[in-house]
């Protein structure tokens, strides 16, 4: 390839993908001087997703999704999210659940009929209903089943939304009739329960419903799996995650990264799917290590995206747990967890909120746009990217801290720095997995909730928002 | 030499390692830079091919001949009988084919397709090289491409870091 001229290298490398091309700059001096001398990068500079903009959240009962994003102080040379643009799309989003995935700058969410669109283009595309025949919760919501998004401008300007199938729920018992249920009926519905039970799941050929923008159709693709059988029928029944008995909809992340999709299912394990091969691996989840924990509390899964890719994080109490997904080197083994890091994080909260219960001042640099509501506290916001307002955690004293249970749930990843955004009902937090520190944003919770509404609904789901300047949604807003 | 056959010129086409070939001269015009020669009257005997070796030439010429549109009795009828689909694809395969050769050959092809001005031959010969890097890790590209790596392990720090998105 070295002796290729400048110019024809130049006309080679014009024609790689974005992500391909700015790889192509570390693969030696040559190729990186025909990259920049051409700016072969700056013209494809709109379709590489922008870096952390924000976090969409979900809270459980609300109908309304909020946008937790960093203050912005003056102007920006990012286009900022137009919140209320998307909360004005028409017809109220009703749904707990509006924002269903978001895949670098598309959001997916349901308003009835389930939508894709771009904040930063202001465009979007309504899609036709899926087929959802072969379901059997096909007149529940589709916030209650498990849709995704996957796109990659960096690869193809067309999207993909991605419909699993749930698995076969419990038979229902037979009916109580006056003259009693007969034996017959019982060992009937016993033998039904036993058949279905002990059934793999996910089964060895998936059938997936996959929407592609380029054809504009819903269609079939089946996956066929490698590796063993994660679970089986009867486990996902007693692990409750059928979508009946989820009424709030679950935490139902997904990763896509280098050409895979990952999808975090409830019963202890992930699938990653590859699309091109139509094949798919369930991977278990790491065990936790909750010796010493407080046994009553409920973990927080998450699965999230980070500068080593895939990142699997449990949340017990104030106990963080991260690991990462290295790939082995065989394909045909499995990828295993490691521990990337392991943290108590009450003593850094103490900290925050025995300053906070003796009202220091601290700065929030993040500010909730929950749409439709004007924060309350607008006060002034000095903060800048330069400023790096982290508390101080060396030192303090505890004596004013009162043992409330202030324990944090995790939002979300920066998308190439190892900074965990995390928040409860009061507060946000970005912890910074390099060095510890952990430093206060703002709150992540409607002010009118927290004001008015004293039920203190717990958040269900965020986003992390990157902005993708370049989309091929169609430009009219349908009705 | 000039016409072997009625309505057919023949142009003479010479590499720089002394081998000659005659082609028709629709064949040879398939390369711009040659039709310029032609129609600026700088071909009246031979052409020299400088910078291209008789076995690139022999291959380009090949790929010409397979390319070049089918005009005049024969080939009107050959079209009418043929729908253009499968005529296409029966070029996709045999460029398919065409392309079945080591990296070396493939970069003097690139070369002479891009000196020739030869627009299907270059986009031909660019893809595969372009599906390298496309589909493949960035150590994979330099192994598949034979390309040295000549930055100091900080230097490529400094540039992954830059483009660290890509990497992800």
């Amino acid at each position: 390839m070295e002796d290729l001229p400048d110019e024809l290298l130049a006309d080679i490398l014009r024609r790689v993908p974005p992500r391909s091309l700015a790889v192509c700059r570390s693969v030696c001096k040559h190729w990186c001087a025909a990259v920049d001398t051409h700016e072969l990068l700056l013209a494809v500079a709109h379709r590489v997703p922008c870096a952390l903009h924000g976090i969409f959240v979900n809270y459980v009962n609300v109908r309304r999704s909020g946008f937790f994003s960093r203050i912005t102080a003056g102007t920006t040379s990012q286009p900022s999210i137009d919140a209320r643009w998307f909360a004005s799309f028409p017809g109220q989003l009703t749904r707990h659940r509006s924002v269903l995935d978001h895949c670098n700058g598309l959001l997916l969410y349901e308003n009835k009929q389930v939508h894709v669109c771009n904040p930063v283009t202001r465009r979007r595309a309504t899609l036709p209903a899926p087929p959802r025949a072969q379901t059997p919760y096909s007149h529940l919501p589709y916030y209650r089943h498990r849709m995704y998004l996957m796109f990659d401008p960096t690869m193809s300007l067309h999207y993909h939304v991605l419909f699993f199938p749930d698995a076969p729920d419990r038979p229902k018992p037979p009916y109580f009739q006056p003259a009693g249920v007969s034996q017959s009926m019982r060992a009937n519905h016993e033998h039904e329960c036993n058949t279905l039970g002990v059934m793999e799941w996910p089964p060895y050929v998936y059938p997936l419903q996959v929407f592609s923008s380029k054809t504009g159709r819903w269609e079939e693709k089946q996956f066929v799996r490698q590796g063993d059988a994660a679970v089986t029928v009867s486990d996902v029944w007693s692990d409750g995650s059928s979508p009946i008995s989820c009424q709030d909809g679950l935490r139902r992340h997904a990763v896509y990264w280098r050409a895979s999709f990952y999808v975090y299912c409830d019963t202890g394990f992930i699938m990653r799917l590859s699309l091109e091969d139509r094949i798919y691996l369930a991977i278990k989840t790491p065990r936790q290590d909750i010796t010493g924990c407080k046994r009553h509390l409920k973990t927080y899964e998450y699965l999230g995206k980070s500068k080593h890719g895939v990142y699997f994080t449990a949340f017990h109490g104030y106990q963080l747990q991260v690991w990462v997904l290295r790939d082995t080197l065989e394909s045909c083994r499995t990828p295993e967890w490691e521990l990337k890091h392991q943290v108590d994080l009450e003593p850094k909260l103490k900290l925050h909120y025995n300053r906070h219960f003796r009202r220091e001042k601290y700065e929030k640099c993040w500010i909730l746009d929950s749409c439709d509501e004007e924060s309350e506290d607008s006060g002034h916001y000095a903060w800048d990217s330069s400023d790096d307002s982290v508390i101080d955690v060396e030192g303090g004293i505890n004596m004013d801290y009162k043992d409330y249970y202030f324990a944090v749930d995790l939002l979300g990843y920066h998308p190439y720095k190892e900074i965990a955004f995390m928040g409860n009902r009061f507060q946000g937090f970005a912890y910074y997995l390099d060095n510890s520190k952990l430093q206060y944003l703002g709150s992540p919770y409607p002010a009118y909730l927290t004001k008015h509404d004293r039920r203190l609904l717990p958040m269900l789901e965020s986003f992390i928002y990157t902005p993708c300047m370049d989309d091929l949604l169609p430009v009219q807003n349908d009705a | 030499m000039a016409t072997r056959e009625a309505g057919k010129k023949m142009i003479m086409l010479k590499s720089p390692d002394g081998m000659e070939f005659e082609v028709e001269e629709a064949v040879a015009m398939e390369s711009q830079t040659i039709r310029k020669m032609i129609e600026d009257d700088c071909a009246d005997t031979a052409i020299l091919i400088p910078n291209i070796n008789s076995k690139i030439l022999s291959r380009v010429i090949e790929y010409c001949n397979k390319h070049v549109p089918t005009t005049g009795a024969t080939g009107a009828a050959a079209s009418d009988t043929v729908a253009p689909a499968a005529l296409a694809e029966d070029l996709k395969i045999w460029d398919a084919e065409f392309i079945k050769v080591n990296r070396a050959t493939r970069f003097d092809l690139i070369q002479a397709a891009s000196y020739l001005n030869i627009k299907g031959l270059l986009d031909l010969t660019s893809q595969t090289t372009i599906d390298t890097i496309s589909d493949n890790s960035l150590e994979e590209i330099r192994s598949f491409l034979s390309t040295k790596n000549d930055y100091l392990p900080e230097e490529e720090q400094t540039i992954r870091r830059e483009n660290q998105w890509a990497f992800q």
